[in-house]
């Protein structure tokens, strides 16, 4: 990395005000990026100048401030719409995060699953691509089938594509996985499920901020992330859709802004994309997750990704000199997340002494205690990186580690 | 400081816990899940409750629960059963105050009274005496 790259990277730290400060009398370390990104001032003053100046409630209003709320929150639309290559806005649905996403789908989709239909999702899956699949199944009879993944954390692609069929209804997979950092190879996932006519929803929350979405490359009929992983704010969502299918399923809620004409005997309900939006909106969310698309079009992506990886690359080779350590997710395609066990220690035990460092990690099962059962461990330490981290952190945290162990050997 | 925390006699009772494992003879049991992060803990009850208490324990969790379900395994050995069932929820209620040191308890237990200091790992010392106040109660 030259010096310029340098000189640009130090700058885009500098963007985000949260990490000038010091836990427990030591510089903060934030390695927690996989649960949450922190926010650049961009965003942070977009949130407060929409408050301070154009706030009002959305569609309808024929005041100056409805106006510019409506254009505030359509605009962050197009936005997002540009960053997924979705053909049109109208496919770009707001919800409250990617679970809400998620609910949302396995709700509407409701009507095209039938008894015996089949469910695909993989062993790496977080709670929220599982829960609302196990509840479709019991609304409609149908079964979840879990596609397999090897020790490296990695999916078992042959196997999956036995298990497509003509009984599958839809296969639900992560792009990245938050526990594992593996980037799976969802072109073929899609391809594969496109060759049996199933409905194909990718769990983007994790990829979102790392790797260029291109949907109609893609050819996935479902897409969805959170603005709060984005370096954009927590309470907004985003789900794409296919267009014909968004027209074929069912709304997830009911009420105001869903709907064109409403008596008391029948409804009618409203165009994409509000007929998936009841309810004033995350307007504020909108605006925030518009300037997080803003602040991430500003970077150089492929720069960044280096940048991550060669964290990535330092830490691991630095994690794996310690006596006692297991990386858990090997993949050879992968993400710069790290996460880790110590042999006889217990994750939690850890994460607590490394914060009396300043250092922020996320320890336990991630919201994925089926994939820890698979590695046969309750939980793990993750160190998940980001663009604002630098080496000095990396030895931060390996020096914090070091006195972990000896403090609880 | 975290030291105070993680002191000796903690990660002692971690490493060699007291009445650890299952019982050869189990009158009732009760399994729980800390919520926060999905650790287990299995507490025993190994005859009948109604002629003495001898609790043991089974558990996958970090060195405070560990330590912590020792500590209740040790102070309640012989207790009757009602008093038992006091003893524990006072410890428990003490916990979570943050006022262990305001009781005449066993000394061995204010190990734990630093856990005050970190709230998020509260349920982690408390789990095993509201599993064992389930147990018995």
């Amino acid at each position: 990395m030259n010096k310029k790259h340098k000189e640009i990277l130090e700058n885009i730290r500098n963007e985000f005000p949260i990490l000038d400060q010091k836990i427990n009398g030591e510089d903060l370390v934030y390695l927690d990026n996989a649960a949450s990104t922190q926010k650049p001032k961009s965003v942070i003053n977009a949130i407060k100048d929409y408050y301070e100046n154009d706030h009002s409630n959305v569609h309808r209003g024929v005041h100056t401030l409805s106006v510019r709320a409506t254009e505030a929150y359509e605009n962050a639309r197009s936005k997002v719409a540009d960053f997924l290559n979705s053909p049109n806005k109208h496919q770009i649905i707001f919800t409250k995060g990617t679970t809400d996403s998620v609910n949302l789908i396995a709700s509407s989709v409701t009507n095209l699953i039938q008894e015996n239909d089949e469910i695909l999702i993989s062993s790496m899956e977080h709670h929220s691509n599982i829960v609302p699949w196990q509840e479709l199944c019991k609304r409609t009879g149908a079964l979840l089938k879990v596609i397999p993944i090897n020790e490296n954390g990695e999916l078992l692609i042959d196997e999956y594509e036995g298990m497509v069929s003509d009984k599958t209804k839809l296969v639900s997979v992560v792009h990245l996985s938050n526990t594992l950092g593996t980037i799976n190879p969802i072109e073929d996932i899609i391809r594969i499920a496109k060759s049996y006519d199933v409905i194909t929803m990718i769990d983007g929350a994790q990829a979102a901020g790392h790797l260029p979405i291109d949907v109609q490359e893609l050819d996935c009929d479902f897409y969805l992330f959170s603005g709060h992983k984005i370096f954009g704010p927590t309470g907004i969502g985003v789900l794409y859709g296919k267009e014909e299918i968004l027209n074929k399923i069912d709304p997830y809620q009911f009420g105001g802004e869903m709907i064109l004409k409403v008596t008391f005997e029948e409804t009618t309900y409203n165009d994409l994309p509000h007929k998936f939006e009841a309810g004033t909106p995350n307007i504020a969310g909108a605006v925030g997750i518009g300037a997080s698309i803003d602040f991430i079009n500003n970077l150089d992506r492929d720069l960044c990704h280096q940048y991550e990886m060669e964290l990535h690359d330092y830490a691991l080779e630095k994690l794996e000199e310690i006596d006692g350590i297991n990386i858990i997710g090997k993949s050879t395609n992968k993400s710069a997340i790290i996460s880790f066990v110590i042999e006889g220690m217990h994750p939690h035990d850890i994460g607590t002494i490394i914060n009396q460092k300043g250092i922020a990690v996320r320890t336990g099962h991630h919201c994925t205690m089926p994939l820890m059962d698979f590695y046969g461990i309750p939980g793990t330490v993750r160190a998940s990186f980001s663009i604002y981290n630098n080496h000095a952190e990396v030895d931060k945290l390996i020096d914090a580690i070091k006195l972990a162990i000896k403090m609880l050997k | 400081m975290v030291s105070k925390l993680y002191k000796k006699q903690l990660i002692e009772l971690s490493n060699n816990p007291y009445n650890f494992g299952k019982p050869d003879e189990i009158f009732s049991k009760k399994e729980t899940f800390n919520k926060l992060c999905g650790d287990k803990i299995t507490v025993y009850q190994k005859g009948d409750p109604l002629t003495s208490i001898e609790l043991w324990f089974e558990s996958v969790s970090c060195i405070i629960c560990s330590a912590s379900a020792s500590l209740l395994t040790k102070n309640t050995e012989g207790m009757e059963l009602n008093n038992c069932i006091d003893f524990i929820r006072n410890v428990e209620t003490a916990i979570k105050n943050g006022t262990l040191l305001d009781h005449k308890f066993a000394e061995n237990l204010n190990c734990l009274d630093e856990i005050k200091n970190y709230p998020s790992r509260t349920t982690c010392a408390t789990l095993p005496w509201s599993t064992a106040n389930e147990l018995l109660k």
